[in-house]
């Protein structure tokens, strides 16, 4: 199953719950203000660091440029992909969860 | 609204305001002037440019007090104050100049 | 009278519109002769972040009009550091904001400076 999170952690717990709940083996894929969880020291990359072994981590790359924040800010383990990455894993998983 | 101009079409907003700055030219300022029977001259020039370059750097309209500093600069200090802004633009600087220089329309009282 | 008045931004940019509404809010505001100041903290901080880049997704760059906010009257803004070490950022990722006469119009400080800060205005609006 491929689960999107959309939302800062400030915003919403959403993060959260996904992590906890996301079975293992599924992927998930930060989108929106969601990708700035990704960045290296943050709450939100704390967590996420802690869930690497269990799931595949991946980033929108058009929402990382629009919010000026740059691969090399990342956690390790983060895979960055564009919208035609975003169809693929989409396809590959078919049932997409979006945690909103 | 459109604009018809050497047989392209450019939609603008209600008031005339360009939709897409992308598609503003010298050419069709001075056609948004025609239309209001306002002929550009050197000091609508150089009011249009520092009204683009400053959008083009801040993404949005100057102040009327910093336009005119500007103007100042370029014109000299008597050309600096508001009422030869409104003299070179009747209908005001943030709704006539602005719209000839390709800006959207400013929000607010700028 | 004139009044202090602070805008306060929580909300990261793009996601939701508050970040732009609290510009345009506080733009309006300038040309009524008050005591403005701005405010970053929490997610809002993501509003000042380096080399955005929103015309990707069809959006406007409204953080270089922060660059500008000293021609509209507003020549303070104010940053938590905790929200800013928070979110794994460092002051280095955050845009530099300049007055006319190039001082620095941004001050980056710790909560308990920003919560005096907050007590001492006389109308806080949020966003």
């Amino acid at each position: 199953m491929l689960h999107t999170v959309n939302k800062t952690l400030t915003e919403k717990p959403s993060l959260l719950s996904c992590l906890r709940l996301a079975g293992a083996g599924s992927d998930i894929l930060l989108i929106e203000d969601a990708v700035y969880s990704a960045i290296r020291g943050s709450t939100g990359a704390r967590l996420l660091e802690q869930s690497r072994g269990k799931h595949q981590l991946f980033a929108l790359g058009p929402d990382l440029e629009c919010r000026g924040v740059k691969a090399a800010q990342l956690i390790d383990g983060i895979e960055v992909v564009d919208y035609a990455g975003f169809v693929a894993l989409a396809v590959k998983n078919d049932t997409v969860h979006a945690w909103l | 609204m459109v604009i018809e101009f050497k047989g392209r079409v450019y939609q603008t907003d209600a008031e005339g305001f360009l939709v897409n700055p992308d598609e503003w030219s010298e050419e069709l300022a001075e056609k948004m002037a025609a239309d209001d029977d306002c002929e550009l001259g050197a000091d609508h020039w150089v009011a249009i440019n520092i009204l683009r370059d400053y959008y083009a750097q801040y993404a949005i309209a100057p102040p009327i007090r910093i336009l005119i500093r500007h103007m100042g600069k370029q014109l000299g200090r008597e050309k600096a104050n508001s009422p030869y802004l409104y003299e070179l633009f009747p209908f005001g600087p943030a709704k006539q100049a602005c719209r000839y220089a390709g800006l959207p329309k400013p929000t607010g009282c700028i | 009278m004139s009044k202090r008045m602070m805008f306060v931004n929580r909300r990261a940019p793009y996601g939701t519109v508050y970040g732009l509404e609290a510009l345009d809010a506080l733009l309006a505001a300038s040309a009524f002769d008050q005591q403005l100041c701005v405010a970053f903290l929490d997610d809002g901080v993501y509003q000042l972040l380096r080399n955005q880049n929103p015309a990707v997704l069809d959006m406007k760059d409204y953080s270089r009009t922060f660059a500008a906010l000293d021609d509209f009257g507003v020549d303070k803004v104010y940053v938590e550091r905790e929200s800013i070490l928070q979110r794994g950022l460092c002051d280095a990722d955050l845009i530099e904001i300049r007055r006319e006469n190039g001082s620095d119009a941004v001050s980056i400080m710790a909560s308990e400076d920003m919560s005096r800060l907050m007590e001492s205005q006389d109308i806080i609006l949020q966003f």
